[in-house]
């Protein structure tokens, strides 16, 4: 058809990989892990938040299934610590949700999931928490990983789980 | 009462995220842009798990309307039709120093899995202004695949000791064809260490969108590629030859081999048509005589009319 165009002798790869490592996460494909049920908390996630208060400061992170702390918030930051009256409190909480949102959204973060535990639904500093990161567009709740209906059958041609 | 007061006041309390910002970055900012980029890939797949640590941070924005424009940070999600221009590019450096600045994508390239495409290639540009630079590859906007998820479209700006000679790089004008963008980082920075060094990084991802079709159709001239997820291949543990309380039937169909299965499938769906006549389709197609018949063979039909198992793709 484009006898004119600059890429007729132009040859696709029929196989495609995308090299994203967090490409099949975003799509929700990529499998989550799911051999700790024994186990609580889990780790059925790809980024969950952790929410750590201490006597002084809090700290907040966003951390992989693999263990890797990928963006955090603390109030032990001289940037945030200047501007804060108490380092503990329930305005402190608050920022650091706005904050920790705005640097989920720089880094390509959209969703997270957050591990509910009975705790804390007293503690009135994560509810504030919760609320700011999910008005500054941070989606709490991770998508279902979409898993193929069994099909019987090996393909002994190809290499396979065999 | 003044110490409800007190106390509603504090939370009220709200810092200006943009100040914080600013402060944070000139503390913080290269280690959250080094971690960022290990964790998206980026070291492992332009510089082969070599890296480095920002020395100063890119403004780069893209222009939709006269008013609205889309910041590139590292790694947040931009359409493709708001990427169709070259972006506006700004940092603060030395206005003596040379640098280049390269746009590629690790994931954009269709011949070659395991390199790279080069978008936008401008080089010796003076201090600030890349406008000045000599542009070596024209700006290409990104045109990620269908059904392929997210691509990383990388800058790297590289600061040059000297003034740089990239003739033999040097592609024509207006360079449509996808074959001569090909690009390897590695091979690019390894022939010429002594001469540049990387001062920053930023990236982008971008995902499929209409307007990456009409790219293709009008401006590239050829066929749209279309890919299918294949998903892994699922896991079947070692076949015994005396399976404890597992139905015969199903285990065994499990470690036939599926081409053989497929083919089955296919024997009885062309027996069933009749060419001549218009296709029914069956008013209760789950309804069954199941007198006379072992449960294996209910279950078969069962899977058969409501297309499960291997009569899935039938």
């Amino acid at each position: 058809n484009h006898s004119d165009s600059p890429n007729k002798d132009f040859k696709v790869n029929p196989q495609y990989i995308n090299r994203n490592p967090r490409c099949l996460e975003q799509a929700g494909i990529a499998p989550k892990p799911l051999g700790w049920q024994l186990q609580n908390p889990s780790r059925t996630y790809h980024h969950k938040i952790k929410f750590d208060i201490s006597a002084r400061n809090i700290i907040a992170e966003i951390i992989h299934n693999s263990g890797k702390v990928v963006v955090s918030a603390s109030t032990k930051e001289k940037a945030i610590k200047a501007h804060l009256h108490s380092c503990n409190d329930k305005s402190a909480a608050l920022n650091l949700g706005r904050i920790l949102a705005h640097r989920c959204l720089q880094a390509g973060i959209t969703r997270v999931k957050y591990q509910f535990q009975i705790a804390d639904r007293q503690s009135e500093r994560m509810e504030v928490f919760l609320s700011a990161l999910r008005s500054n567009k941070l989606i709490i709740s991770e998508k279902n990983t979409f898993k193929p209906h069994y099909i019987p059958g090996i393909d002994y041609e190809r290499p396979n789980r065999y | 009462n003044p110490v409800i007061e007190n106390f509603k006041s504090k939370i009220s309390v709200r810092l200006d995220l943009e100040e914080v910002n600013k402060t944070w970055m000139e503390e913080n900012g290269a280690t959250f842009y080094q971690t960022i980029a290990e964790h998206y890939g980026i070291w492992r797949d332009l510089f082969n798990h070599c890296f480095f640590h920002p020395k100063f941070f890119m403004d780069i924005t893209y222009n939709i309307t006269d008013s609205r424009y889309m910041p590139i940070y590292m790694g947040n999600a931009v359409a493709p039709f708001e990427a169709r221009s070259a972006p506006n590019v700004s940092y603060e450096c030395d206005p003596d120093s040379l640098y280049t600045l390269i746009l590629t994508s690790p994931d954009g390239n269709l011949q070659n899995n395991n390199t790279e495409f080069l978008h936008w290639m401008v080089g010796n540009i003076p201090g600030n202004d890349v406008k000045q630079g000599e542009v070596i590859c024209n700006y290409m906007p990104p045109f990620p695949v269908r059904d392929v998820g997210f691509n990383r479209y990388v800058f790297v700006l590289y600061e040059q000791h000297q003034k740089m000679d990239y003739s033999k790089l040097q592609k024509p004008g207006d360079c449509l064809s996808l074959s001569e963008r090909n690009f390897q980082t590695l091979d690019f920075y390894g022939e010429r260490q002594d001469e540049l060094t990387p001062a920053s990084i930023a990236f982008y991802q971008s995902q499929y969108h209409p307007c990456v079709s009409k790219y293709f159709r009008e401006t590239l001239k050829m066929k749209e590629p279309i890919y299918e997820f294949i998903h892994p291949p699922p896991y079947h543990p070692v076949q015994k030859k005396h399976p404890h309380k597992k139905p015969f039937n199903l285990y065994l169909d499990r470690y036939r081999d599926i081409r053989e299965l497929n083919e089955e499938a296919m024997k009885y769906k062309i027996k069933q048509t009749n060419p001549f006549e218009k296709f029914k389709i069956p008013k209760y197609p789950a309804v069954f005589n199941n007198r006379m018949k072992p449960t294996w063979l209910q279950l078969k039909e069962r899977h058969r009319a409501l297309n499960k198992h291997q009569w899935k793709n039938v």
